[in-house]
């Protein structure tokens, strides 16, 4: 038991840091903003896994006119988890939310979760680095860290990831991205601290006949 | 004076009744709606129909569709299969739950939870229209020339955090429910129309345990 309490000390001590050797390099920082996603009109099959409880339901991404991005989680029967939006200048309202998700934690993972995946914030002057043959163009939102992360041609975003200057909290896939419309078809986040995911597949929507 | 003024009151009250619902008239005898209710439910054994489900989101101005099946066997049996936007089906079986979500098969009992029982409760009686009988719920009654209107306000606390009001719309030819509208407390709507209604056709209670 000791032994693997010493043993647990000893991994949780040399933890990797996840963003060591990262090496500035000069390249072209709009490069990134081609893999920003434009959506329009989206919905999304949700399954969310929180510590052992599974949500199910659709996730409405509607961009309004006046440039905000509004996000809607319904179960199936029609009923609201939250309706959260981000403003053109990336400021966050909650328009409603379930009591049993109404927690200032929760609220602020979900709204840094969906920051990273609506390339939030992209726009402004980045720094970007090479490890591995990727490119990682970064910036930082207080003491969070925002990663997106292409090939080195910047040809294709291999993933997201949010974390501290030291550790991944975050990362996050578009998959199968339909490049045409810029809408990916699926798109996953995981937490790397505690057992929380959330997977979006798109579904057909049917505007009323 | 005192006469004058009940008048005038009622007058409004009346007036106010009438122009919620424009077209409907409230009910002044419910317990003879009740009664022909009763009678043509314990004709009913089975239903099956078509269904849509419109979410209307107020504040986008936008909706979201679902269209799928539904079935009902007395007294206490009711599935809905989702077909779109995606495959999903509900089953409540007396007090126990099932939903399949994709592959996912979830059974729970609805005993140890207030608010799934009391939703249990408002599906079975919005399947058969026994409304008049939910507890959780205080019902006024409307009616035109087809159809009664039943809205259904909440009682409880674990109704009340879900819904600011909930309508059903009965067909006076057959007491057969033609519409369910789920008013929640944001303003946002969730309306179920359902179509192609049979009753009284074989359903396999199969469908009722393992979805």
């Amino acid at each position: 038991m000791r032994y693997l309490l010493l043993l647990s000390i000893f991994f949780i001590g040399c933890a990797p840091n996840a963003y060591k050797n990262l090496i500035p390099v000069n390249v072209n920082k709009d490069g990134i903003l081609r893999f920003k996603p434009e959506w329009k009109r989206t919905l999304y099959k949700a399954e969310i896994d929180v510590v052992g409880n599974h949500l199910s339901g659709i996730i409405f991404i509607k961009k309004m006119e006046d440039s905000t991005t509004r996000i809607v989680f319904t179960n199936q029967a029609g009923l609201s988890f939250f309706d959260f939006e981000f403003d053109k200048n990336s400021k966050f309202k909650v328009y409603s939310i379930i009591d049993k998700m109404n927690k200032k934690a929760v609220i602020q993972t979900l709204q840094k979760d969906f920051s990273l995946i609506l390339f939030n914030q992209v726009e402004q002057p980045l720094k970007t680095f090479e490890k591995n043959n990727e490119l990682f163009y970064s910036f930082e939102n207080n003491k969070d860290r925002y990663y997106y992360i292409t090939d080195k041609s910047c040809t294709q975003l291999i993933r997201m990831e949010r974390g501290s200057k030291t550790k991944k909290i975050v990362t996050a896939y578009f998959e199968k991205p339909n490049t045409n419309d810029k809408i990916p078809e699926t798109i996953s986040i995981k937490h790397s601290n505690f057992n929380f995911t959330i997977l979006l597949t798109q579904i057909a929507d049917y505007v009323d006949e | 004076m005192h006469r004058l003024f009940l008048f005038l009151g009622f007058m409004v009250f009346s007036f106010i009744a009438a122009a919620q619902y424009p077209g409907y008239k409230a009910v002044s005898n419910t317990n003879a709606f009740g009664e022909r209710f009763a009678i043509a439910a314990s004709k009913i054994k089975t239903i099956s129909s078509d269904f849509k489900q419109i979410k209307n989101l107020s504040l986008l101005k936008d909706n979201i569709t679902s269209k799928g099946k539904f079935y009902y066997k007395n007294p206490q049996q009711v599935r809905m299969d989702y077909l779109s936007p995606y495959n999903y089906t509900v089953v409540i079986n007396g007090s126990k739950v099932i939903i399949k979500d994709g592959g996912k098969t979830n059974s729970m009992s609805a005993k140890s939870n207030k608010m799934f029982q009391q939703i249990n409760q408002l599906m079975l009686d919005c399947a058969k229209g026994s409304i008049l009988n939910n507890k959780s719920f205080t019902t006024l009654l409307f009616e035109n020339t087809e159809t009664f209107l039943a809205e259904m306000k909440p009682l409880t606390k674990e109704m009340k955090n879900l819904f600011s009001k909930v309508m059903v719309t009965i067909n006076k030819s057959n007491f057969l429910v033609a519409k369910i509208q789920m008013d929640e407390l944001n303003g946002d709507k969730t309306t179920i129309t359902y179509s192609n209604q049979a009753i009284n056709t074989t359903i396999n209670d199969a469908l009722f345990t393992a979805p």
